[in-house]
């Protein structure tokens, strides 16, 4: 089975307006893949960063009170 | 070539994708409208895909000591990420924030900051903050930065900024990368007269006249007259410079923009300069006339020009496809009867007999000649 393009993937993973989208459709195929993929690593790269940048910050919350705060946030 | 504006959106783009900008060369040719789009609609659709972790963020800074959090935030989040919670904190607390930071980390999460989603918090800041973040964009060069601002500061706090800013090519830079063009407006009345001065020798000093010109175009009608004038004031050898680069980049729809919003004095000027009445130039401003349903705009201006630069407008014309020739005629018959009979006395004064027969030829074979009333009064036909 042929892998999915770039496009496919970013339509699923990251759905972008109409307006945005004009751009994509306007593009030779080869720059809208490279386009995409690019907009792919960075949504992956986002994500990294907001995680680590949570678990991090929660460092940063005296340790007595780390697990109240967790609970806080994430419940 | 790629236009300024394209070449803005694609750097922007970069800069939220976290790439170098030539990673994005191939969307130099797309308009620059599209890339604006597409960048728009991920910067919301990235926000939203990690809003909840964004959230937390700022639900934890909330937790926190301001101290405390403005360490994190320039040790741990670093400046893209402190730019997206930034929008997610109360405006009261990114303030206080603020003030813990040092200005050179604020100017950098200012660079990743959306304006769109940030409005609420920097019209909050106090005017201190923004002028020394001013200062830093304006050390970066980062005009695209400080014109995303223009429309989300107050107008006291818009004021301050620029008038802080010394340079009057910043200013220039900056305007021309203003997003909304009606903003425009409010940046170009604080500017005193001697400041749009300075502006517009910064065009002629920087090369930088396609931007000058670009917000010429976009901004009101008054205010387009001011600047205009101000154009038309400057030496003749700096106008012919304003032609040439006119001509080199086809930049006519904007100078038929400005002049026709000068006073007559300065239009006669203008169009009787010897670098604008040579031919080629005078085939390109027609050409551009045609192409951009300007007539109008250009006919009274014909109308301020030596006899000799009429006919060879008239030559120039005569030589046009008939499609343009219908145009012209449109934008004539279009014009109130008393603008087509004083420039129909003017074309009988100037332009020779044979070329008003010729014109009545072509306007007999498309069936027209009705339409050339004025001008037949005037050569007493």
């Amino acid at each position: 089975m042929a892998a999915a393009s770039n496009f496919d993937t970013l339509k699923q993973r990251l759905p972008l307006n109409e307006d945005a989208m004009t751009l994509l459709h306007s593009l030779p195929k080869k720059e809208r893949e490279k386009l995409c993929a690019n907009v792919l690593s960075a949504e992956k790269e986002q994500g990294e960063r907001v995680d680590q940048a949570i678990e991090g910050a929660v460092r940063f919350v005296p340790a007595p009170l780390r697990r109240r705060v967790r609970k806080l946030l994430f419940d | 070539m790629a236009s300024l504006e394209a070449r803005a959106e694609t750097i922007k783009l970069a800069r939220l994708l976290g790439q170098p900008q030539e990673n994005f060369d191939y969307l130099l040719e797309q308009p620059a409208e599209l890339t604006r789009a597409f960048r728009e609609g991920l910067s919301d659709a990235l926000f939203d895909q990690h809003r909840q972790g964004f959230e937390r963020l700022a639900k934890l800074s909330g937790l926190l000591p301001t101290g405390i959090t403005a360490t994190l935030a320039s040790t741990l989040l670093g400046a893209t990420m402190s730019g997206r919670v930034a929008g997610e904190l109360p405006p009261e607390r990114a303030v206080k924030l603020a003030k813990k930071l040092d200005v050179t980390f604020l100017t950098r999460v200012c660079v990743e900051l959306d304006p769109r989603r940030a409005e609420p918090l920097i019209k909050q800041m106090p005017a201190d903050i923004v002028i020394n973040v001013g200062h830093g964009l304006v050390e970066r060069e980062d005009y695209i930065t400080m014109a995303r601002f223009v429309g989300a500061l107050p107008q006291d706090v818009l004021e301050k900024t620029i008038n802080a800013i010394e340079s009057d090519e910043v200013l220039l830079r900056v305007g021309f990368f203003v997003e909304n063009k009606s903003q425009l407006d409010a940046v170009i009345r604080i500017l005193d007269e001697s400041r749009l001065r300075g502006v517009i020798q910064a065009a002629t000093d920087h090369d930088l006249w396609p931007e000058a010109l670009s917000l010429v175009t976009e901004i009101d009608d008054d205010l387009k007259g001011q600047l205009g004038d101000i154009v038309a004031g400057q030496d003749e050898a700096v106008l012919d410079g304003l032609a040439d680069v006119a001509q080199e980049q086809q930049l006519w729809a904007a100078v038929l923009i400005a002049v026709a919003s000068m006073n007559a004095e300065n239009q006669r000027k203008v169009v009787n300069l010897p670098s604008v009445t040579r031919r080629e130039v005078l085939e390109s401003v027609i050409a551009t006339a045609h192409s951009q349903q300007m007539w109008p705009q250009l006919l009274p201006l014909i109308g301020l020009m030596g006899n000799k630069h009429q006919q060879t407008v008239a030559e120039i014309a005569l030589e046009q496809d008939p499609a343009m020739l219908d145009s012209l005629l449109d934008a004539f018959t279009g014009m109130p009867e008393k603008t087509q009979t004083r420039l129909g006395k003017k074309a009988a004064e100037h332009i020779p007999q044979k070329t008003y027969e010729q014109l009545w030829g072509i306007a007999v074979a498309a069936g027209r000649q009705a339409q050339l009333k004025a001008l037949d009064d005037a050569y007493g036909q």
